[in-house]
């Protein structure tokens, strides 16, 4: 059971930040990272909550997201930050919110940041993933030696498309001086856990944020390649 | 959890796969065993123009009141899904249940404009459903195969789209749907067969069943009359009103998608019909009579819709929202209720006036975009020809307030290929564009301009005869006819003395003639749209996808000639094929206007003063105000 945190106004005298955490499963999943923030702010409108808004001639909800999840991935936990002048409680704001919400989000958390903490996005190091394989597309060698390999080596080199470069790659195309659009990288320092499930599916946990962020499908092109596959 | 019809695979391979998954806010979830009539409530477009719609959410919330019904929302897979499904042979579903079309009761398709029908065939080909209605065994026990039903402005000439459709509902749904779900049930419980069904439906008021007639066509290729297949056909069909709009179903809880689409707001209907009376518009003449919604639904609607959608805009809509005789009230309270929670107002189709400037500076901080004047003809005699009832004088006057209150960016809606119009009637689009970007030299001193030029763009589209107009009797423009004139615009343009101020867009003109024949065409039509269907053609109103050379090839095959349908001014005696069909609104009063029309004669609004169309048999609206409408000119 999560802490109650008391949150009033009149403790605080000034506008809260509130770092909220939800989770996503079921057909949800398909809704884009632009879509859920769009989805966010409407929610919040529905729940009543004490939104700040930004200053300017189309204010918007002062509200910043931690990473972007894939289209198509559920998850356990994202994260937001989201100011407001004024909530009783973070037992309120998450019963206010679970209140109007969509079949497969919830909000399963929220807490008052002190002052002087980093925003959501800049607060994330490393993201945990489960990877199941759909029916008739399993793997066809044994994941578990693999990973165990994988665990035991001492570096794994690949290749990540460097999207800045590819980025600058376009709009100066035909320039001498192309950034190279693929970098090496040692994929091994930014896994940091890898094991197989009794029910076959693989978890890991690997570097992610706006710098190192390593998508699970590396890894996974990486078992599948470790495997000769 | 609810299960998607799409397996994981396509969803990903899709683009927007938002758009089938359903789920969305506010959006109607029903257990199916308790249920008696399932109804698949379909827009023939994409999702996002679909969501957008008005209509299906009023109809979605009436017919998920019952308890017994259960009405699930379909739209058009786009493109990339459409090769999907057929190519795995994946049924066309429901959003909601994610169940097949082809399992549910009803089949309700709405038709908001003529380019969508090939859509229609798309939606019933994906659905596994006959594409004709004669293929559709009548003898079958109800629930077999869903009845296809069709709506919207476009089933006031349902024949080119005839052969596709079991019935079509003619008028407002508020009205006669619960008598048409008790009568399906009824049907059902007795072990009733499709045709029981058909039979009985004939003699609800606004149902037509078109398997129940066959055209009859002249020598001349003309439509002569039709002969009655069926025992219960009746002779007319009256347009179904709604009377009492206060107490109406409204969706107070609309579906809230979760993409961004077209209409991504609250939308208060603030009345229904025109009083205007514009010879070109057939929305003004099948809404009569104007009716509108009292402050107090509206004031009520708006609380309920922001606090059940969290949408952070509202918009007025109506065909004309100056028209509304409260419109000023209405909105200073919106603003007052509204501006410190973030919502904003919009105002759509309002006439630009002191009034509305007020309400403009209520409305907007100090951001000022461009406003919008439609004069929809350049000369004075044009558009007393087509009863526009608004004077240079008045968009000048307009403009120089706008200009005045710090606007420089103006836009001019007009059409070109209105009947009877001249080369001196299509360059004073020119002029008119230009006199507007003078107008703001001599309103603006210079000192004043802070070096932002003026601009006014100008657009047209192409003019399309529509039935139940007193254009319905007009000949259409060519397609080169119609690109003549938009270039004679263009080449003025660029020879007046502000043509650097002034831009010039318009519209393809193989499409106005393609909707130039579905709007006034006949039941052969179906034919042709059958053929360009089986070429592959769908989406025609998206220039992406619209292909004129397979229509043309269809029409060849068909044996039909488009021109026969579009260039032709018909002579006042001709039968029309959607003449049975009685909107209040004679044909008498059509003819009369369309004479008037000839002589460049204005009429005067409702409200000024009545000028006997016949909609007062309806007994609501504005003809119902005491001495609104004239003697001898009630039912």
């Amino acid at each position: 059971m999560a802490p109650e945190y008391v949150l009033c106004r009149e403790r605080y005298l000034k506008d809260m930040r509130l770092r909220i955490r939800f989770s996503k499963h079921g057909p949800v999943r398909y809704i884009g990272h632009l879509d859920i923030q769009r989805y966010f702010q409407r929610l919040n409108r529905r729940s009543g909550l004490k939104v700040v808004y930004s200053e300017g001639f189309s204010p918007h909800q002062r509200m910043s997201f931690a990473m972007p999840l894939s289209v198509g991935c559920e998850s356990d936990a994202e994260y937001f930050d989201l100011e407001v002048s004024e909530a009783a409680s973070s037992g309120a704001v998450i019963n206010a919110m679970n209140s109007h919400q969509a079949e497969g989000i919830l909000v399963t958390g929220c807490v008052l940041l002190p002052d002087n903490a980093q925003n959501a996005m800049a607060s994330v190091r490393a993201a945990d993933y489960t990877v199941s394989f759909r029916t008739g597309y399993e793997p066809g060698f044994d994941m578990e030696a693999v990973v165990a390999a994988f665990n035991a080596s001492d570096s794994y080199i690949i290749l990540k498309e460097n999207k800045k470069a590819a980025k600058k790659k376009r709009s100066f195309r035909g320039s001498d001086t192309e950034p190279p659009a693929f970098k090496e990288l040692d994929l091994k320092k930014y896994v940091y856990g890898l094991c197989t499930k009794e029910d076959n599916t693989v978890f890991m946990r690997v570097s992610a944020g706006s710098a190192d962020n390593i998508k699970p499908e590396l890894v996974i092109k990486a078992l599948y390649e470790k495997a000769g596959k | 959890m609810r299960k998607t019809a799409l397996s994981d695979e396509i969803l990903l391979s899709v683009e927007h796969p938002e758009r089938y998954i359903g789920g969305e806010i506010n959006s109607v979830q029903k257990n199916k065993e308790d249920i008696a009539v399932r109804f698949a409530m379909c827009f023939p477009d994409v999702y996002e123009i679909g969501m957008s719609h008005l209509g299906i959410q009023i109809l979605y919330e009436m017919f998920n009141k019952r308890t017994d019904v259960w009405c699930e929302r379909v739209y058009s897979p786009w493109l990339d899904l459409d090769r999907i499904m057929r190519e795995k042979h994946i049924p066309l579903f429901a959003l909601e249940s994610q169940d097949p079309v082809r399992c549910f009761d009803f089949l309700g398709i709405t038709l908001q404009y003529e380019m969508c029908y090939t859509n229609v065939l798309q939606i019933l080909d994906l659905s596994d459903i006959p594409l004709k209605a004669s293929e559709r065994d009548p003898d079958a026990p109800l629930g077999e195969c869903p009845i296809v039903i069709g709506g919207g402005p476009c089933a006031y000439n349902p024949e080119p789209v005839a052969p596709f459709f079991d019935m079509f509902y003619i008028g407002e749904g508020e009205r006669r749907y619960d008598e048409l779900l008790e009568l399906y049930i009824s049907v059902k419980k007795q072990g009733g067969t499709r045709l029981d069904f058909l039979e009985g439906a004939a003699h609800i008021e606004g149902i037509y069943i078109p398997s129940f007639y066959k055209p009859v066509y002249n020598d001349d290729g003309t439509y002569a009359g039709r002969e009655k297949l069926d025992r219960y056909a009746p002779d007319r069909v009256v347009k179904a009103v709604c009377t009492g709009l206060d107490d109406a179903p409204y969706p107070l809880k609309p579906v809230v998608p979760f993409i961004k689409v077209t209409q991504d707001r609250v939308v208060l209907e603030i009345q229904r019909g025109c009083i205007r009376g514009c010879r070109f518009c057939q929305a003004g003449m099948i809404y009569r009579p104007v009716r509108e919604k009292s402050l107090d639904t509206l004031k009520g609607y708006a609380k309920a819709m922001v606090e059940a959608t969290g949408d952070d805009e509202i918009s007025l809509s109506s065909l004309s929202s100056s028209d509304y005789s409260k419109i000023a009230e209405l909105v200073k309270w919106l603003v007052e209720t509204y501006k410190d929670k973030f919502i904003n107002i919009s105002l759509p189709s309002l006439r630009i006036d002191h009034v509305f400037l007020e309400m403009m500076e209520t409305v907007q901080d100090s951001k000022k975009g461009s406003l919008t004047f439609a004069p929809e003809a350049g000369s004075q005699r044009m558009r007393d020809v087509i009863n526009k009832g608004i004077t240079e004088e008045d968009i000048m006057q307009g403009s120089a307030i706008c200009f005045t209150a710090g606007y420089s960016k103006v836009k001019l809606y007009f059409m070109l290929g209105l009947p009877g119009e001249t080369d001196e009637d299509v360059t004073a689009i020119a002029h008119l564009a230009n006199g507007v970007a003078m107008n703001y030299f001599d309103t603006v001193p210079k000192e004043e301009r802070k070096g932002i030029r003026v601009q006014v763009t100008s657009s047209t589209s192409f003019f399309v005869p529509k039935p139940f107009t007193p254009f319905q009797w007009s000949a259409m423009d060519t397609p080169d006819e119609f690109l003549r004139k938009a270039h004679l615009v263009n080449e003025t343009m660029e020879n007046e003395p502000n043509h650097k101020s002034l831009k010039y867009q318009y519209h393809e003109s193989d499409l106005s003639k393609l909707e130039g024949v579905f709007a006034r065409g006949d039941r052969r039509v179906a034919e042709v749209i059958l053929t360009a269907y089986g070429k592959g053609c769908m989406y025609d109103s998206w220039t992406e996808s619209f292909d004129s050379v397979k229509w043309d090839e269809a029409f060849r095959e068909c044996g039909l000639d488009a021109g026969f349908y579009t260039l032709r001014e018909r002579p006042l005696d001709e039968s029309f094929p959607w003449d049975f069909i009685d909107i209040g609104v004679t044909k008498d009063f059509l003819e009369k206007e369309y004479l008037r029309s000839k002589e460049a004669l204005i009429t005067p609004n409702c409200r000024d003063k009545c000028s006997g169309c016949g909609a007062a048999r309806f007994g609501t609206g504005i003809c119902t105000v005491p001495g609104k409408v004239s003697e001898g000119y009630e039912a």
